[in-house]
This record gives structure tokens, C-alpha cells and sequence, in this order.
């Protein structure tokens, strides 16, 4: 083996945008004293390396053990817009683990997020928004953003937005939603969400089905869904191009024809039709949601006159997965029972 | 140092000659790097690396091998790099690139520009052996991955007094990956090596700890994506589901509510049918009775009326009430006035009769015989004695009270003689009571027309 000559030099900074992480178990207490630093330039390259270290979800568990959350959150109110992107994007990727999300509940970090909301930076306000997101997949969560009073403004700020942004926005709704529609309800989601039904991006179609679904679930929300006149849309948008947007339309329309007057809403529009042709979808919450809706439909008794030739396409249903199985015998049940 | 430097040159030198001679002095030297490596790893570090370890060989302060003439970080763009020998493309061929005719130049492979900041230049040195080491290439007919592109030259006479062959003039490249005057890491890539440590060996762990920490933090962002992508389809699952149950159970609840209301509704019908039912069949029973009772009060309340009295016949009634009150009254008045004409003429007779008794009397003092005269002449001598009857009437009716007591007295003796005399003087009376009331009615009149 030849000699091992250390070099004179210093080894090359490779990226000079990056703090130097140390080793081992001092790599993120000094990413945290950094990150308190006066110096501007500190705390921007400390904050880059945080952005990679916390994809490891030892190392975010550690951070917030050692109490980066405070410095972060201390950090949300900087005056620099690199600074804001930045805490935002290493809460955002916190977030995504489970440790982050635990973390962000116990240490009140959605309170200190929501002075971003409208923040000038539209890079911020993303990693903000898709901070919200993957906070807003645990149920806890969910609550949480819906403790602190958000609902109102994340619904309003569905209307000013930009596209990208409002699916990510639809998305942490209807994951907040299905907790708790309440305070939704009462901020007029649902005029808002109609709105987005007849948007031209289909994903934003997709996930205001989707946000509706959750908001139609509570006997308030079907009120309104009736309305509104909701459900002549969602009828229409069961024909859509996209099987997401008619899946999630099918499914709305499922929960907001509980109620009698919602059901002969449909039926007056025809929801039948378009409904059966959905039991033929490749999609199985597709076909799922369309078994359901044409009970709830069957349930009236114009909805079982026109149901009951098609008796037929609901058998044929029923060797398929047991969830659709037994929706499809209900169904049949429903459909074949005399007063 | 200056051994090194004299081994360098020494090494150099004997490139030179190799490079001419086409011997395997400097192939040695790559095998000797390359041969625990496999051919392809070869290749790319016997393309990077040469320039690389030469690099590195001389990072460091150490003299430039004059066989590396030209470069130097201090006169960079100066020369032309050397002309490293085609040799090692028959030694080391690299893979990416086949042996063909090479004409004139052949180049280095470029490598990291950087590299050249590595190097810590000896002097240059002369060129004269790059060039003579260039001009030799056309003889040679290989290709390396050390080439330069060129365009091949035109090997026959395009001008008719161009006996020279064309002098081969420096191309000017503009791609700085092909210009010789630019230093690249392959510079000194087919240069002999130091010793000084073997590079593929050390640069192993180095590199492995760099891949390792790249790939792991990769590994770790991909994981995470597909720990989310998993995450949230099995959500969706999840959810899809869970929407279904709840939708069931709200249509459960619904039509629960719906029945109990439906059933709610029904039994208040069916109780107010009931009782309806109740009540008519008290009103029927209520009027049956009614009926009944009053059937028998009818004719009981016309009995009574009857009875008392309010059903009459007007013409009976009529002749009742009317009639024969004023018959009765007339029968009264009738028998009255009968009664009075009988009770005056009783006066009249009685008075008659005391009169005739006083008379009788007087005269029985005189005669008995004139009693039968004035029995005849009474009722043809009543004419003449009717003023005197009149104030006989008079005094008969005055003399009628005091004449009672008598009468009651005298009735006895004198009845039957009485009875002839009431008889006769009846005759007389009614006869007188007709001329009275003649004269009365003539009086009258005479008083009338008086």
C-alpha cells in the first residue's frame, strides 16, 4: 500500500450553500445553535443541511428532542424570504414523518405556521400548504388543524389561490374534514367547493368531490348540499372524463342522498342512469360509491320502479370483492322490498 | 526530491523512446494501476484517473516531470498538452472506444476541467517533444479514446502545384473538450505516474463512504416517498371503505328514522280511526236511545196537550165560548123577565084582589049581589074606569106593600073566591096591561107631540 499523504489543503467545500454538518451526535445540536445565530449566512446554510438531514426520520425525532422545533418556529418570523422558504420546507419534510407530525401537535407548531398563510412568498406558502397536508393525514392532526381555528381561512383561501396550490389546499380539507365539518360548514364551504366542481383542472375536480364527500357526511352538510343545488352538478360530473372525479362525485352523491329531499333531487335530475353505467367503471371506489348511491336511491319508491329491471346488473356484482358483495345484496335487498 | 524528479525524468525519457519505439514501458505502468480492476473500470479510470492520479500523484509540492512538459497551473493555456502515446490503446483498449486508423492527433479523453487546479505545476517543458510526439501520430493508424476528432485529410492532390504535404496547422476547436490548449484532468493522463501512493487502492473507501452517503440519503428520500405513497393508498383504501360503511349506516339510521316515523304516523291514524269509531258508535247508541225515548214522548206530549186542552175545535169552541153564554144569558133574560111579568102580575092581582077585598068589603057592608056585576062589567067597564085604574094602579102599587101583610093574613078565606077573581081580573089584568100600555104609548105621544 502506498503512503497516505494528508493533504496541506483544506478538502474542498462542495457546496458552499450548506453548513458543514459534524459528526455523528453533534451534527444537529449545531445545526440548532446555528440556527439561533445572528448571522444571516449562518442560518440560511444551517438550514440547508437540515433540509437533508431530516429525511431521516432518526435525525428528525433527535431534532425535536433537542428542542429545533423552538428555533424553527423562531425562524418562521424571519424577515428573509430564503429563510421562510427554507423553515418551511424542513417543516414540511419533518412532517412527512410521524415523529414530525407528533412533534409539530405537542410543541403548537400550526399556531406559529398560520402567520405564513399569507405570506408573500409563493414558495413558502406551498411548502406551508403541503405542510398542512401531510399533517393532515393523521386523524390527530386533522383535529388539531381544526382546534386552531383554521378551517375558515384555509376555505377562504381556497378562492385566491393559484391551481397547484388549491389542490393541495383541497386535499388538507378533505382530510380535515372527515373530522370535523363543522366550522366548514359554517364558513360556506360548500358554495366555494361547488365552484371548484366546475373548475377545468380535473384534479381540482377530483379532490372538491373528494372535500365534499366529507362535508355532505353530517345532517347539516346534506341541508346544505341540497341547498345549494349541489347535486345537479355532481349528477353531471358523474359522466366526466376522468373515473377519479366520477368516483368521487359517485360518492358525494351517496352520502348527500341520504336525506329524502336530496334523493329526489337526484332522481329529478336522473342520477340513475349515469349511475348505472358506473357499476360498469374499472375503478372499485367507482363502483362502490355507485352501489351505495342507488340504494340511498332505491329507497324511494320511484327510485325502486326505476331500479328494478336492473336487478339483474347488481347480481351480476356480487361475485366480485366481498365490499362489493355485500353492498350489491343490500342493494338488491333494498330494491325488492314491498311495503 | 530531486531523485523523484530524476526518476521522473528517467521514466519520462523512457516514455519518449517508447513512444517512438512502440515499446511497453509506460503500458506497464497503467497495468500496474489498472490490473486489479476490471477492464471497464480500467477504461474510465485509466481515462480519468491518469489524468486524475497524475493529478494527484502530484498534488502536492512536488516538481513537474519533464514528461509532463506543458502544464502548470501558472502558464495554463500555453501549450498544447503532451502527446501521450497511443500505445495504451493497444495495451488497455478501452471499451468505449475500437482501434481504427487514427490520422494525425490523437487527444486525451476529456476529464474534469478542474482537475488542472489540482496540479501544482513543475515547469513546462519543451514542447518540442509533444509536437515531434503529434507529428508522429499520422504514421501511426490507431484510434484511442485519446483521439482527437479531426477531419480526416484529403489524400490527394487538390491543387496541381501542391507537392508539399499540407502543413498541419493547429485546428481551432471550439469545443473546449477537444482544444489541446486547454488543460483538462486527462491532461497528463497517459504520463507516467508517481509512486507516491497507489490512487485506485486510496480512492476506494473514499469513494465508497461518498456513494454510500449519496445513495443513503436517496435511499432515504425515495423511501420516504414510496412510505408516503403507500401511506396514503392504503388511506385511500381505507377511506373508500370507511365512506361506504358510513353512507350504509347513515342510510341505515335514515331509513330507521323514516319507519319509526311511518309507524309513528299510522298508529295516530289508526288510533283516531279508533276512536272515531268509538264516537260514532256512541252517537249511534246515543241517538238510538234518543230516538227511542222520545218515540213514546210524542204521542204522550200530544196526549197531553190534547188533554190539556189545546186541541179544539174552533167552531165548537166558537159555539161554546160564544153561543151559549148568550144563550144561557137570554134564557135568563127570558125566564127573568118571565119571572118579573109573573111577580108583577102577582102584584097587580094581589093588588087587584085587596082592592076588591077593601071594595068587597065596603060592599058587603052594602050588597053581596054587586059582586057579580062588577065580575062582568069588569072587563066591558074597564074602559071607562081606566083612569081610574091608572091611578088604581098607582094606589095598587103604592097599597102593594101594606097589602102583603094582609094578603098573608087574608089568603085563606078568600082563595077560592080569590081564585075566580084572579082569574077573571087575570083576563081583565092582561086586557088593562094592553089598554095601558095603549094609553101609555098614546100619552106618550100625546107628550111627544106636546
Amino acid at each position: 500500500m502506498a503512503d497516505a499523504k494528508i493533504s496541506m489543503y483544506l478538502p474542498p467545500n462542495v457546496n458552499p450553500t450548506q453548513a458543514a454538518i459534524a459528526y455523528g451526535c453533534r451534527a444537529l445540536p449545531k445545526l440548532n445553535e446555528e440556527l439561533q445565530s445572528d448571522d444571516l449566512l449562518t442560518r440560511q446554510q444551517a438550514l440547508m443541511a437540515l433540509c437533508d438531514l431530516m429525511h431521516d426520520p432518526e435525525h428528525v425525532y433527535t431534532a425535536i428532542s433537542i428542542g429545533c422545533l423552538e428555533s424553527l418556529k423562531a425562524l418562521l418570523k424571519d424577515t428573509n424570504d430564503l429563510v421562510r422558504i427554507k423553515t418551511t420546507e424542513v417543516l414540511c419534510i419533518m412532517a412527512t414523518h410521524n415523529v414530525g407530525r407528533e412533534g409539530f401537535l405537542e410543541h403548537n407548531v400550526i399556531q406559529a405556521l398560520s402567520f405564513l398563510l399569507s405570506d408573500a412568498q409563493p414558495a413558502c406558502r406551498e411548502n406551508l400548504y403541503t405542510a398542512f397536508k401531510h399533517l393532515a393525514q393523521l386523524p390527530a392532526g386533522a383535529l388539531g388543524i381544526v382546534n386552531s381555528g383554521l378551517i375558515p381561512s384555509l376555505v377562504w383561501k381556497l378562492q385566491r389561490e393559484e391551481e397547484e396550490i388549491q389542490v393541495l389546499l383541497l386535499d388538507t380539507l378533505a382530510a380535515c374534514l372527515t373530522e370535523d365539518a363543522t366550522e366548514a360548514l359554517a364558513s360556506r364551504a360548500v358554495p366555494f367547493l361547488k365552484e371548484k366542481l366546475l373548475s377545468t383542472n380535473c384534479d381540482i375536480r377530483s379532490k372538491a368531490a373528494r372535500t365534499l364527500i366529507a362535508v355532505s357526511v353530517p345532517p347539516e352538510g346534506k341541508v346544505q348540499v341540497w341547498q345549494h343545488d349541489v347535486i345537479p352538478i355532481l349528477v353531471h360530473l358523474l359522466k366526466d372524463r376522468d373515473e377519479e372525479v366520477q368516483a368521487n362525485a359517485a360518492g358525494a352523491l351517496m352520502n348527500a342522498t341520504v336525506t329524502t329531499e336530496g334523493k329526489y333531487a337526484a332522481l329529478d335530475v336522473e342520477a340513475t342512469r349515469p349511475l348505472l353505467q358506473l357499476l360498469t367503471s374499472s375503478l372499485s371506489k367507482a363502483r362502490l360509491n355507485a352501489i351505495k348511491a342507488l340504494t340511498m336511491l332505491a329507497e324511494a319508491p320511484e327510485g325502486r320502479k326505476l331500479l328494478q329491471p336492473h336487478v339483474a346488473t347488481f347480481r351480476a356484482l356480487e361475485e366480485l370483492q366481498p365490499a362489493v358483495q355485500r353492498a350489491a345484496q343490500i342493494a338488491i335487498r333494498v330494491i325488492e322490498w314491498k311495503p | 526530491m530531486r531523485r523523484l524528479v530524476d526518476q521522473e525524468d528517467a521514466g519520462g525519457q523512457s516514455q519518449e523512446p517508447e513512444v517512438l519505439g512502440r515499446t511497453g514501458n509506460l503500458p506497464r505502468k497503467p497495468a500496474s494501476r489498472n490490473s486489479p480492476e476490471a477492464p471497464p473500470l480500467d477504461g474510465t479510470l485509466g481515462c480519468w484517473a491518469t489524468g486524475a492520479g497524475a493529478a494527484g500523484g502530484f498534488g502536492g509540492a512536488q516538481n513537474r516531470p519533464c514528461v509532463a512538459p506543458t502544464s502548470c497551473p501558472g502558464n495554463l493555456p500555453a501549450r498544447p498538452p503532451p502527446f501521450l502515446p497511443p500505445l495504451l490503446a493497444s495495451r488497455n483498449p478501452c471499451p468505449w472506444h475500437y482501434v481504427h486508423l487514427s490520422g494525425s492527433h490523437d487527444t486525451l479523453v476529456p476529464t474534469c476541467f478542474e482537475a488542472k487546479l489540482h496540479q501544482k505545476g513543475s515547469g513546462p517543458t519543451p514542447s518540442a517533444t509533444s509536437t515531434l510526439a503529434e507529428r508522429a501520430s499520422p504514421a501511426m493508424a490507431t484510434y484511442t479514446y485519446t483521439s482527437r476528432p479531426r477531419a480526416l485529410p484529403c489524400q490527394r492532390r487538390r491543387y496541381r502545384d501542391d507537392l508539399m504535404q499540407q502543413p498541419e496547422e493547429p485546428v481551432h476547436y471550439g469545443n473546449i473538450m477537444y482544444d489541446r490548449r486547454v488543460i483538462r484532468g486527462n491532461t497528463y493522463a497517459l504520463q507516467s505516474v508517481p509512486l507516491l501512493f497507489d490512487f485506485d487502492l486510496e480512492v476506494k473507501p473514499m469513494l465508497e463512504v461518498l456513494v454510500g452517503k449519496t445513495i443513503e440519503q436517496s435511499l432515504l428520500e425515495v423511501m420516504e416517498e414510496e412510505e408516503l405513497a403507500n401511506l396514503r393508498a392504503s388511506q385511500y383504501a381505507y377511506e373508500e371503505l370507511r365512506n361506504i360503511e358510513l353512507a350504509e349506516v347513515q342510510r341505515l339510521e335514515e331509513q330507521e328514522r323514516r319507519h319509526r316515523e311511518e309507524k309513528e304516523r299510522r298508529k295516530q291514524q289508526q288510533w283516531q280511526v279508533v276512536h272515531k269509531h268509538n264516537e260514532t258508535s256512541q252517537k249511534i247508541a246515543a241517538r238510538a236511545f234518543a230516538q227511542r225515548y222520545l218515540a213514546d214522548l210524542l204521542p204522550s206530549v200530544f196526549d197531553s196537550l190534547r188533554d190539556g186542552g189545546y186541541f179544539y175545535d174552533p167552531v165548537e169552541r166558537d159555539i161554546e165560548i160564544g153561543f151559549l153564554p148568550w144563550l144561557m144569558n137570554e134564557v135568563d133574560k127570558t125566564m127573568e123577565s118571565s119571572m118579573v111579568g109573573r111577580t108583577v102580575l102577582d102584584m097587580l092581582i094581589r093588588e087587584v084582589v085587596e082592592r076588591r077585598l077593601n071594595l068587597y068589603e065596603q060592599k058587603e057592608g052594602r050588597h053581596a049581589s054587586v059582586r057579580p056585576e062588577n065580575g062582568l062589567g069588569g072587563p066591558g067597564g074597564t074602559r071607562e074606569p081606566l083612569v081610574g085604574f091608572e091611578s088604581q094602579d098607582q094606589g095598587a102599587s103604592q097599597a102593594q106593600r101594606p097589602l102583603p101583610d094582609r094578603d098573608s093574613l087574608q089568603r085563606t078565606p078568600y082563595d077560592a073566591r080569590y081564585a075566580e077573581r084572579v082569574s077573571s081580573q087575570e083576563r081583565r089584568l092582561t086586557e088593562e096591561n094592553d089598554e095601558l100600555t095603549e094609553m101609555r104609548k098614546s100619552s106618550k105621544r100625546e107628550e111627544l107631540s106636546q
